[in-house]
């Protein structure tokens, strides 16, 4: 007959709280630093910005404009105006002397999406429905989304809108929107893709003619670039050394909002001198 | 005999009938419509954008986990004063569950297509993950085996007697023949699914808290404080529920179903220490936020004092004041009865959802990282009707199970079985199975985790969080394959 006892009770919890606590060890220790992303680190081979100068921006919100328009972000009206939900994926900060935001100086600043190298809302996205892709670009399924509105509270730049109801148009035609951007249902989250659709096309073309694709392309290709009068806003991408935005965010000027938080966002504010 | 339903039990089924009927047409209007006719508004445009919906998920989680807790410990205790805790407890918290659940559903843009998106997409990496799996498969499923092994020995009891109930009581009580092994083995699989239940119980309690609690910018310790007073507050919620609870069954089902004075007492103290400790946790979050260097964090703890929020604040504090000072008071007297400590739990229940509604819904409108105007939320009529709704069905289906397992114990086992009864092919079984139900969940958690990927962090195949799910429904059943499989005759 063997002496050998079944594990009493006592052993069995021991083993299962020295388990724990080796998986928990083992969870800090590979814990993701929050060391700064080189270029080119969310893994392809681009990492797409944008620097804003205030110096030059004229404050005239053409870019908040051009970007709805592109982007099929339906105009709000007088009707849609009451329900005060509106959605502004470029939108205008006015700095504070007493927050994070009064590095960028004074008068009101071009907000669009951070399109953060470490960003709070793919983090905490119960579905994959955001997620920063091989060029750097976070961006949005809208079908996938499921409206939870996480990412909405975990962005520190609340750069996010959601769908409160169905988006209409002038005369309830929407045949004047883009037909390159997809429209959105109700109850999604929708933001700032800079205008990746753009992005992709110019790549494709440089793919079917073999040629690569110019830094003074890519300076003005998204929707609010494009329509600046003042070329206050430069595209660009931060992987290539020689890009005109890798060159601004170097500039003594260039700050990055709320970078203390270490989200890491690819838009660079170059302050204004005056 | 059959006896005939009381008019005041008819006339409550009718008033949460009619309350249930005004829920859905409230949920039908905002599916429509759309959430524009909520009250949330985008954070940084005036609003808030989680609300009435998450508050009260906060609060019918909290009160659900503490109060499967409490039967938990009462069942650990093997006091046979505290069995009727476990008894009470039991049902009450798979309604909390269910509420719970239910208003998460309500507060999705899309609720049918989260159904579809978190059974095939779930990411673990996201908090909601933990919430959405040990709701659904760990509380709600893990409670309800808990509950029905707990009281096999009292169905087989009821399902002597003639009822509408008894042919699921025969069910539920099937093989239940009350033999020494039998007590044996119900002892055993009570005290392994009572200790296993309270970590996993506590996960999705944890992930809320942290859901409400952290936010961009806010420092670590008072967000530590803040998650704590979340745990905490919502513990002193549960046992307040509890309280409630008890006294009603006692005075509705007779004082042999309800909880004897010696109880009230315990979970009295229970009360006081949780009550206490919460209170501490609150006034020194507020305090780090006032004193805060984050203009954030300031702004978020200056709002709590000021017109906008400071009404519900100090109510809240002063509710969880008087009811510490008249637990402390009568426990100090040797007088922590029924009507005490019930009243101490009211108050710890309006207290825990002001604070919820504070922690959630004052950082939306006054904490933002960047200087956005300051914004208000007050939830609409269909917000308020919807969760009422969500209440008012939790109760309707509480009440039919009252009837399928009473709380009056019928089943005395006046003493416990002794020695150890040694059964190879029980416990093989046994053991294979949790094993198999660690493997799925294990086998779905990865899938769905994707480990070290940075970027695109979808599952590996469409469908891998439900792995995870039935591996926990399957590790949650365990229990019941214990106690149910057949003896080797």
């Amino acid at each position: 007959m063997s002496d050998r006892r079944p594990p009493t009770r006592r052993q069995v919890l021991t083993l299962a709280a020295a388990s724990t606590a080796g998986a928990a060890l083992a969870k800090t220790a590979s814990a993701e630093a929050n060391v700064p992303v080189p270029a080119g680190a969310s893994g392809g081979p681009h990492r797409f910005g944008m620097a804003i100068d205030l110096d030059r921006c004229l404050r005239c919100q053409a870019c908040v404009v051009a970007c709805a328009a592109e982007n099929n972000v339906p105009p709000l009206g007088q009707e849609r105006s009451a329900l005060t939900r509106p959605i502004h994926w470029m939108d205008m900060l006015i700095p504070d002397a007493g927050s994070a935001s009064s590095e960028l100086g004074q008068g009101p600043a071009p907000i669009p999406c951070m399109h953060c190298d470490r960003p709070e809302c793919v983090k905490v996205c119960p579905v994959g429905a955001t997620y920063l892709g091989d060029d750097g670009v976070v961006a949005q399924i809208w079908d996938r989304c499921i409206g939870c509105r996480y990412c909405m509270a975990a962005c520190p730049y609340s750069r996010r809108y959601f769908n409160w109801t169905l988006a209409t148009w002038p005369g309830g035609d929407p045949s004047s929107a883009n037909p390159n951007v997809a429209l959105r249902p109700a109850g999604v989250v929708e933001k700032c893709t800079l205008c990746q659709h753009r992005i992709r096309a110019v790549f494709e073309r440089a793919r079917i003619d073999d040629a690569p694709v110019a830094d003074e392309t890519l300076q003005r290709l998204p929707a609010c670039a494009a329509t600046c009068p003042a070329r206050a806003i430069t595209f660009g991408d931060l992987a290539d050394p020689q890009s005109a935005l890798s060159k601004l965010a170097k500039d003594p000027r260039a700050v990055q909002l709320l970078a203390q938080l270490g989200t890491g966002p690819k838009v660079f504010y170059l302050r204004g001198r005056r | 005999m059959k006896s005939r339903p009381s008019a005041a039990l008819v006339a409550v089924l009718a008033l949460l009938v009619a309350v249930l009927a005004v829920g859905v047409f409230a949920f039908v209007l905002q599916i429509e419509r759309g959430d524009v006719v909520t009250g949330m508004r985008t954070v940084g445009a005036g609003g808030a954008v989680w609300g009435l919906y998450v508050v009260m998920d906060g609060f019918f989680l909290g009160l659900g986990v503490a109060v499967m807790a409490c039967a938990c410990v009462a069942r650990f205790s093997r006091d046979r004063n505290m069995e009727a805790v476990a008894r009470i407890a039991m049902p009450v918290a798979l309604a909390c569950f269910l509420g719970a659940a239910l208003c998460v559903l309500a507060d999705q843009g899309r609720p049918l297509a989260a159904l579809r998106s978190l059974s095939l997409f779930a990411r673990p990496q996201s908090p909601m993950f933990v919430t959405f799996s040990s709701v659904g498969a760990v509380c709600l499923f893990g409670s309800l085996v808990h509950c029905v092994l707990s009281r096999r020995s009292d169905l087989a009891e009821y399902a002597k007697r003639p009822s509408l109930w008894r042919p699921l009581q025969r069910l539920l009580a099937a093989g239940y023949r009350g033999s020494a092994a039998e007590r044996h083995r119900r002892q055993q699989v009570g005290f392994w699914m009572s200790l296993l239940m309270i970590p996993a119980l506590l996960a999705p309690l944890v992930a809320l808290a942290i859901i409400f609690a952290v936010r961009p910018a806010r420092p670590l310790a008072p967000t530590l404080l803040e998650v704590a007073g979340f745990i905490l507050l919502s513990g002193a919620g549960g046992i307040g529920l509890l309280l409630g609870a008890a006294a009603l069954v006692g005075r509705l089902a007779g004082r042999e179903a309800g909880l004897a004075a010696r109880g009230f007492a315990q979970l009295g103290k229970a009360l006081l220490f949780t009550l206490s400790l919460s209170l501490a946790c609150i006034v020194a979050a507020e305090m780090a936020g006032l004193f805060s260097d984050e203009p954030a964090v300031s702004a978020y703890a200056r709002s709590l004092l000021s017109d906008a929020y400071g009404p519900l604040f100090w109510t809240a504090l002063v509710c969880l004041f008087v009811a510490a000072m008249l637990l402390w008071g009568a426990a100090r007297r040797g007088a922590l009865g029924p009507r005490l400590t019930v009243t101490a739990g009211v108050l710890a229940q309006g207290a825990v959802i002001a604070h919820h509604y504070l922690l959630l819904v004052a950082w939306q409108t006054h904490g933002l990282a960047l200087p956005y105007q300051p914004g208000t939320y007050a939830p609409t009529w269909i917000e308020c009707a919807v969760v009422l709704g969500i209440l008012a069905l939790c109760l309707l289906l509480l009440l039919p199970s009252v009837r399928l397992i009473p709380f009056a114990p019928l089943a005395f086992e006046t003493q416990l079985a002794e020695g150890r009864v040694v059964d190879r092919r029980r416990t093989l079984v046994t053991v294979l199975w949790f094993l198999g139900g660690l493997s799925l969940a294990g086998l779905g958690f990865a899938l769905s985790a994707r480990l070290g990927t940075e970027s695109f962090q979808d599952p590996v195949f469409d469908g891998s969080p439900v792995v995870f799910i039935v591996g926990l429904i399957v590790l949650a059943t365990t229990g019941a394959v214990y106690e149910l499989l057949p003896e080797n005759k």
